[in-house]
């Protein structure tokens, strides 16, 4: 198992896309921080309550272009590394060279743990240099409710940890973050069950995601599409057993198709 | 010499470009139907009198421009932005697929890289307008069995409060002529990303102009042109067909031209190309 | 058909693939390129076919240079690497469809026939072994009856009858004024059936010297 999770550590991070991936993420982010964070780095103390980096950086606005385009991007670029390497094992035949060397399950196994991490990394770091560059400009001042400047009313989730420990509602939101999106990565993998084609493949993990944001938005309950309830800044009030709901449909979606490919005889197109 | 007629090739591309796309066109006729059909009851359910144009604008008519402030929300029209990744991502990937994917028999049959580039060319304009047909009949059906029957143009000035001088060419520029045009430059652009450098790359590209289209309300920024709620007709300082058009065409035969000129020197190293 | 190849020279990613190839190919004759794996013989028979850019020198077929005047050899006939087709189409269809593109009509279940593949075989190209979709990539190259024929390591995946059959076919296009460029493994087949044969090392061609040709045509 340890020898298919250092080779498939390999294939996922050490690749010209996973660097482009975090290069586009953070392009993203720069971009956000020259228009809406640099511009008011003189501004700190003129409001009536000093600007902080808990409001000016990329995961709590939620009015400028930046954020958005981020957050709908992401599965794309979680998915340029390593979402089609298993199509490429299944499609070319290498997957035979793979198994043969040890177990089955465990190869099946590390391509769906690689494929989490590496849409978690892909869609969290470049955040975490987001908010290390918005530091740079603001201070990290501890959000104040009843402002205005704070996004985060008391009817959303962990409301009270933002106002109270602001870094601990960082790092769980981070959590979260890498959570979905490793998930929404996986996608590709078990895709291959029923898709033949390499664009098809790496776009699944994209096409689910905007899927359920339009899905949503028909139904009026925008709250529930991820696009919106994994950006920090909560701009529709969310129920936590609602996104735990979601979680859980990806989980047992994975441990079926790890089950699936486990259990059958053999892997390929036919 | 070259006794390969761009025509023979068109038509190998329509079999094959449909052969290949086939259920991504069924999947779009079921999301059309759907939007219609949600469309049509929301406006009956608030006993509203209107018409196919009127459902044609919910669905495809995106939004007013975006104010940014303290307290403003940016979000994307959802069925307007569907409409469009869709469409990209339907016509985004064949000709890399024939290219490579299918071992390049129909570059080599061309006998011609600039007949294999403009036959492609071809087979996105008629992909695109299939698709805005398909939606029209999606649409259509909607309208027929539950919706309210009247296609007259004149209900979008009506139902608007639009200008009364306002001409039906207009109209129809602005709804289907300069959406079409738009799609098919945004297209090209793709297209020519997808064969010099890489078709994931060359949608996402796709995916951004839409987003930040949508943010920006600037006639640079073409995707303006695909949002009908912008045009001149809706807003009095909104988007001019005419540079529109500039615009679109511009773009069309300069990447057309440039994917031409660096396709010819394009190496195809591999015929399975791991793409 | 007349090919020259003048001072032909490919670079990629600063590897020199194909090394000032000089050499003049003509219709009726079976051009057989011998050498180690990697040694530049399927990039020489991408440049011929107009996949490849030359870095310098050029390649003119009768009087036309190639990448300027004309993107590919007209009437080209090809199979390079493991050949692609359509997985869901049989090979039938696969060959209907790509005959439509210069509308030649040609007899496309006479030419699955000839390679050893059965014509009504109802099968998807998915379903087919190594040795059938060789033969079928043959059929591809041939059908249209193409005045350049380009074909790499054709005698891959093929057991003694198929051998058997291309060798047949190959003779019998050279007698019909076809220029035939082949590269293969099997050195006593080369040597066989090339009419001139050039040993290929590090990019750099090489002409094998004709009494070798023929004292080993004696020697079987």
């Amino acid at each position: 198992m340890r020898r298919y999770l250092c080779l498939e550590f390999k294939r996922a991070f050490c690749n010209i896309n996973f660097i482009l991936a975090i290069a586009i993420a953070f392009g993203i982010c720069i971009w956000h921080f020259i228009e809406n964070v640099w511009k008011y780095r003189n501004y700190i103390l003129d409001g009536t309550y000093p600007l902080s980096a808990f409001e000016k950086w990329i995961g709590a606005d939620m009015s400028s272009l930046q954020p958005l385009l981020y957050f709908l991007l992401i599965p794309i670029l979680c998915a340029l590394p390593y979402a089609r390497s298993f199509y490429f094992d299944v499609k070319s035949g290498f997957i035979i060279q793979l198994i043969t060397r040890e177990n089955k399950e465990k190869y099946i196994a590390a391509k769906f743990i690689i494929a989490f991490l590496n849409g978690a990394v892909i869609a969290v770091i470049p955040l975490i240099g987001d908010f290390i560059m918005t530091n740079t400009v603001f201070p990290a001042i501890i959000p104040q409710s009843g402002t205005g400047f704070f996004s985060i009313c008391d009817t959303r989730i962990w409301a009270e940890l933002f106002y109270t420990h602001p870094y601990v509602y960082l790092m769980l939101y981070g959590l979260m973050d890498a959570v979905f999106f490793g998930l929404f990565n996986t996608i590709a993998i078990w895709a291959v069950t029923f898709i033949n084609n390499g664009f098809w493949i790496t776009l699944m993990p994209f096409l689910s995601y905007a899927f359920i944001y339009c899905m949503f938005t028909f139904v009026d309950m925008l709250q529930y599409a991820p696009v919106f309830f994994l950006q920090p800044n909560q701009t529709f009030k969310t129920a936590i057993e609602a996104e735990l709901f979601e979680l859980l449909i990806l989980v047992l979606l994975n441990v079926f198709f790890y089950l699936w490919y486990a259990k059958r005889e053999r892997i390929n197109y036919e | 010499m070259n006794s390969v007629k761009t025509l023979d090739l068109y038509l190998f591309d329509i079999k094959n470009g449909f052969r290949e796309n086939k259920i991504k066109i069924v999947i779009a006729c079921v999301m059309f139907l759907f939007f219609a059909n949600v469309t049509v009851k929301q406006c009956m359910l608030c006993q509203v009198e209107v018409g196919f144009w009127i459902y044609w604008t919910n669905i495809l008519g995106g939004m007013p421009e975006y104010i940014k402030t303290e307290t403003s929300t940016f979000e994307l029209p959802v069925s307007w932005f569907l409409f469009y990744a869709y469409l990209y991502f339907l016509i985004g990937f064949y000709p890399i697929t024939d290219l490579y994917n299918n071992g390049s028999h129909s570059l080599i049959l061309s006998e011609s890289r600039n007949k294999w580039m403009l036959s492609k060319f071809f087979w996105i304009v008629t992909m695109i307008l299939f698709y805005f047909i398909i939606f029209t009949i999606c649409l259509m059906i909607n309208v027929f069995f539950i919706g309210e029957k009247d296609i007259a143009l004149s209900q979008i000035i009506t139902f608007y409060g639009l200008s009364p001088c306002i001409h039906s060419t207009e109209i129809i520029i602005n709804y289907l002529v300069l959406p079409i045009i738009t799609t098919i430059a945004m297209a090209v652009l793709q297209f020519v990303i997808s064969i010099i450098w890489n078709a994931i790359y060359g949608y996402m590209l796709s995916v951004i102009i839409l987003v930040v289209s949508v943010y920006w309300m600037k006639p640079f920024l073409i995707g303006n042109y695909l949002i009908v709620l912008r045009s001149g007709m809706f807003a009095t300082n909104g988007m001019i067909s005419y540079m529109g058009f500039v615009f679109d065409m511009g773009i069309i035969i300069f990447m057309m031209i440039l994917g031409c000129l660096l396709f010819r020197k394009k190496d195809i190293l591999k015929i399975r190309e791991k793409i | 058909m007349e090919i020259v190849i003048q001072h032909l020279t490919k670079t990629i990613n600063k590897v020199t693939v194909l090394e000032d190839v000089n050499m003049k190919l003509c219709s009726g004759h079976i051009y057989g390129f011998q050498g180690e794996n990697g040694s530049g013989k399927t990039m020489l028979l991408r440049a011929i076919s107009g996949l490849l850019c030359a870095t310098s020198g050029k390649i003119v077929i009768d009087g036309q240079v190639l990448g300027k005047d004309i993107s590919f050899p007209p009437n080209l006939g090809i199979m390079l690497e493991n050949p692609a087709f359509i997985d869901s189409y049989t090979g039938y269809d696969n060959l209907k469809l790509l005959a439509s593109i210069r509308r030649k009509n040609p007899d496309i279940k006479q030419v699955l026939e000839q390679v050893g593949l059965a014509a009504n075989d109802k099968r998807k190209y998915r379903k087919y072994s190594l040795g059938m979709k060789q033969r079928l990539g043959i059929a591809c190259a041939i059908m249209e009856n193409p005045d350049l024929l380009i074909l790499d390591e054709p005698f891959n995946a093929l057991d003694q009858t198929g051998q058997d059959k291309l060798a047949e076919i190959l003779l019998k296009k050279k007698e019909e004024g076809c220029l035939i460029l082949l590269t293969a493994h099997d050195k006593d087949v080369l040597e066989r059936l090339s009419d001139e044969l050039f040993l290929v090392s590090k990019g750099r061609f090489e002409r094998k010297a004709k009494e070798c040709l023929e004292n080993a045509s004696s020697n079987q």
